[in-house]
């Protein structure tokens, strides 16, 4: 190529300079139209990818719904706690930038000594691939918000409810309790957990590519708290209840104890009480013994006070009457192979007489009288064999078995509470036909739940003679004397169980029964108790199970605004003994 | 010109303090103003990068303001050293370097780390433009090869390091040289077609997996959504949800949630694009294509030729920033590490062009600034 002068030469690479712009003027045009189409016309689209990418939806607490007893007293609470989480996926602990190492080392020493954790667990959940870790739930909130205030990395809270029991052992049975995420685990807390179980909303919320909110937008869905329940309980007798079994507990060494208290003109429960208990609000040391509602969930051979319901029928039946006399001399006797034998021999009894001495011979020859089907009848009617209808988890309906070949045997020893399995809440209910002057309620524990009628098992005049003969019972010659109250009349009737072992009935192993009503003319609480292999000398029914009946009723009564009907000679002697 | 002829008329701001072009010093400060407000978004806030980032760009002026003080004729003389001795440096770097990113584009000096192909950026075309000027314009073909040669070599090293972004700025600072003085078109374009025919044998035995996997995705990111190409359909979401004015400074959720990987550095045209919207890339555009015109106008006017090539080399490199960079997120161009000029977070790339636009302060002094 010829060589060019130097203007030439200049004019040369100018004008490829002028070149080169232009093409790359070419290309960034090129690039901004692409930008353009980028953005004015795929725009909705990739806005509609990019949210997809960042916003999520997120639950909103909202709060299980409160227990309360009849008096509006609350039970059951549940308190908003924070829980803290973290993202350990920010947590780049193998990091190769030094400063950072040195930044995240210092934060988790400082992390664990705030939450007095041990330094190696708190490492091993930072070094999970997860981006949701629980640190510690239901922190009291002022805790939680100064260790968020420390702006720990990745460290969030969330508001959960820690469900919180008043009255802690005392109701602990009925009400069961949830687990640390709300589900109702056990008891009332299980049973009605669709009704208690609130709704959580859901709001959509802007989060980053680890998950981390940026901020909330809109609440699709409003979180519904649960619904409240009402429970018939009375907070006042349900202490009173727990304190009487406790007591007992702790004196007769026994190895487990329930009573029940039953309103008998409505059936409503209005106390319901276990031991052993458990504290609902600490259940680090809970033993599966402690759990159970053994009012309902437990069944055994109820014994002498199934009499009631015997001469009940004996009377009902127009067969007997109250003061027909029965000759239980000598004190025992033998149908077929079997030997009825009396505590005593006590001679010539009529029927009040059969029920204060708990007269076995007695019953058996009342029931033989009455017949298989009218003695299997009078229990079937008063709700034994069938589950209560109270809606509670693991009600047992205990057993009333309707045998094909009855004999004279097993219609005797059913007569005095031998061959059924029943539970104390149906002792309770049971008498509440007779306190209720023949009308057998429903059982009540929730208000507002519908309920089936009232059902007559008795004549009324019949169900007045047995509360005469259950007054006997507790008086100067009855078998429960110690159920006997100063200030009000009462009835009742004692029961002392052989417990069943592996091979039939242990010889020192008993169950201690009472069931009794009070002001006995129009009873307004029925209380049934049972003992539950009483330890030392004193393990009859009348020994061990009355004494709490009386010293329950001698409080509970004024609480719940009884007028006492016995006269005021007894109560100057009690005013004057206190 | 003898000493004891009348000054020349200069501007009063040049006479009393330095021999700086004011034009592209202002419009630079308004481009790194623009860039730290872009990156503050960018970084989620973080006010310890924009600290850093303004560092290094006071180290940028004062470099370029340095360097624009030295008399062209001096640098003309030792055009040949930082070629030399980036050359050294870059040989050493398989042997002496570390890794980082599972690259080893490392060395440490002194205690300082830093990127020896950084400096071939500058050292290539001022070596080529050296080159070039010495020898009878135009360049005949055998002189060309010759310059082919240098180019080449230290961008096999980079290539191998391996580096395309930086091997690719390298390589065509030292080609524009050799375009711009004036090799015959036909060998233009016969090198154009030996440059085609040879881009099976790159991709078969040069170009290395993750390097065609890039290529590929360009053409169809959905093929590899979670890989190589979450990068391009994260930048196109970002930009694309910006539309015409954007989402508001700091309103992005793509880049700001750190959705948009790289958001603070390579892909950082998304964020200001999410945010501002299109008005936002135009208004960036134009500030870049300002500061272009004002390069173009120095180049054109530089007296000498090797002034005229090195600063026609440095406003066609810095062209080549932009292009590839913004081509790159917006997806027509496959990714490669380009960062946007003052924008991206980066320390040595920024220092690197504003040493560059006082090379070309310098060169294009009039003789009696000289």
């Amino acid at each position: 190529m010829a060589k060019m002068t130097k203007a030439q030469a200049v004019a040369t690479d100018k004008r490829r300079l002028i070149f080169v712009c232009a093409m790359l003027l070419l290309g960034v045009g090129v690039v901004l139209g692409k930008l353009l189409h980028i953005q004015l016309v795929q725009r909705d689209f990739l806005l509609d990818q990019g949210d997809r990418r960042t916003i999520r939806a997120q639950a909103l607490p909202a709060m299980r719904g409160v227990v309360y007893d009849r008096n509006g007293v609350p039970l059951a609470i549940s308190t908003p706690m924070q829980s803290l989480w973290i993202n350990p996926s920010l947590w780049d602990l193998d990091t190769d930038d030094p400063d950072l190492e040195a930044e995240l080392e210092q934060q988790m020493h400082a992390l664990a000594q705030d939450l007095n954790m041990d330094l190696a667990l708190l490492e091993s959940r930072l070094r999970t691939n997860r981006q949701f870790v629980w640190l510690r739930r239901m922190m009291v909130p002022e805790e939680a918000n100064a260790l968020l205030a420390r702006n720990y990395l990745g460290l969030s809270s969330r508001t959960e409810y820690r469900r919180y029991y008043p009255a802690g052992e005392v109701t602990a049975h009925v009400l069961g309790f949830t687990n640390i995420d709300g589900q109702g685990l056990e008891g009332l807390e299980r049973a009605f957990d669709s009704v208690l179980a609130p709704r959580h909303g859901s709001q959509l919320q802007l989060r980053d590519v680890r998950g981390r909110v940026v901020r909330d937008l809109e609440e699709v869905r409003p979180p519904v708290d649960g619904r409240d329940l009402h429970l018939t309980l009375d907070l006042r007798l349900q202490y009173l209840a727990h304190r009487e079994l406790k007591q007992a507990m702790q004196a007769t060494g026994a190895k487990a104890a329930s009573v029940v208290v039953m309103d008998p003109r409505t059936g409503e429960v209005l106390a319901m009480a276990n031991q052993p208990s458990f504290n609902p609000n600490n259940r680090a040391q809970l033993s599966p013994e402690a759990v159970r509602n053994r009012a309902m969930v437990d069944t055994f051979e109820p014994g002498s006070v199934i009499k009631a319901f015997t001469l009940a029928e004996a009377v009902d039946s127009g067969k007997f009457s109250p003061d027909q006399t029965i000759d239980t001399s000598p004190g025992r006797m033998q149908i077929s192979s079997h030997i009825v034998s009396d505590f005593r021999d006590y001679g010539v009894l009529d029927l009040s007489g059969i029920m204060a001495k708990s007269s076995n011979v007695g019953t058996s020859k009342v029931a033989i009288e009455l017949g298989y089907e009218a003695m299997w009848n009078t229990l079937w009617r008063t709700g034994f064999g069938q589950p209560s209808g109270i809606g509670f988890p693991g009600e047992m309906p205990g057993s009333l078995p309707n045998h094909s070949s009855w004999n004279d045997v097993r219609v005797a020893t059913l007569s005095y509470g031998y061959g059924l399995q029943v539970s104390t809440l149906q002792l309770a209910r049971a008498y509440s036909a007779i306190a209720n002057d023949g009308l057998l309620p429903p059982v009540g524990l929730i208000q507002g739940l519908p309920l089936e009628p009232q059902r007559q098992v008795y004549q009324p005049q019949t169900a007045a003679a047995v509360r005469d003969m259950l007054a006997e019972a507790i008086g100067p010659n009855g078998t429960a004397r110690r159920a006997d109250l100063p200030l009000y009349s009462a009835g009742g009737k004692t029961g002392t169980v052989h417990k069943v072992g592996r091979s039939g009935y242990i010889e020192d192993s008993y169950r201690s029964l009472f069931v009794g009503m009070a002001p006995i003319d129009n009873p307004a609480l029925v209380v049934a108790v049972m003992i539950d292999e009483p330890g030392g000398n004193q393990y009859y029914g009348g020994e061990v199970a009355a004494p709490i009946f009386a010293d329950f009723m001698n409080r509970a009564l004024p609480a719940v605004g009884v007028a006492p009907d016995r006269h005021q000679n007894n109560v100057a002697g009690v005013i004057g003994g206190q | 010109m003898s000493l004891n002829s009348p000054a020349p008329r200069r501007h009063w701001l040049q006479r009393a303090v330095l021999a700086v072009d004011w034009p592209l010093t202002l419009l630079l400060f308004a481009l790194c103003g623009l860039g730290l407000v872009v990156l503050y978004s960018a970084s989620g806030g973080s006010t310890l990068l924009v600290e850093r980032q303004a560092i290094r760009m006071a180290i940028g002026f004062m470099a370029m303001m340095l360097i624009a003080q030295m008399s062209p004729r001096l640098l003309f003389r030792l055009a040949w050293l930082p070629y030399l001795l980036a050359f050294v440096l870059l040989l050493m770097v398989p042997f002496f370097g570390f890794e980082a990113k599972g690259a080893k584009r490392w060395i440490r000096l002194a205690g300082i780390g830093f990127q020896p192909s950084e400096i071939m950026k500058l050292a290539m075309p001022l070596l080529i433009a050296w080159y070039a000027s010495r020898k009878p314009m135009p360049l005949s073909l055998w002189h060309a090869c010759l310059a082919l040669v240098l180019i080449l070599l230290p961008t096999l090293l980079i290539l191998n390091q391996p580096d395309l972004g930086t091997s690719l700025l390298v390589i065509s600072s030292g080609l524009f040289v050799v375009f711009l003085a004036g090799i015959a078109w036909r060998w233009l374009i016969l090198a154009g077609i030996a440059g085609l025919s040879m881009a099976p044998v790159m991709w078969f035995w040069v170009m290395r997996d993750y390097q065609k996997q890039r290529v590929l995705t360009m053409f169809d990111p959905e093929t590899d959504p979670l890989g190589a190409g979450w990068n391009i359909i994260q930048s196109t979401t970002a930009i694309g949800s910006g539309g015409l004015r954007g989402k508001g400074f700091m309103e992005g959720t793509q880049s700001q949630l750190s959705f948009l990987p790289e958001s603070h550095t390579d892909f950082i045209i998304a964020v200001l694009a999410e945010e501002w919207g299109f008005v936002g890339v135009l208004v960036l555009l134009s500030l870049y294509l300002l500061i272009l015109t004002r390069c173009f106008m120095l180049s054109a006017a530089a007296e000498s030729v090797f002034g005229r090539l090195l600063a026609g080399a440095i406003t066609m490199t810095f062209f080549i920033y932009i292009f590839v960079n913004a081509g790159m997120v917006a997806g027509i161009l496959p990714v490669v590490g380009v960062p946007l000029p003052m924008l991206s977070y980066g320390g040595t790339a920024i220092v690197t062009l504003m040493a560059g636009f006082g090379l070309m302060m310098a060169v294009t002094k009039t003789r009696r600034l000289a």
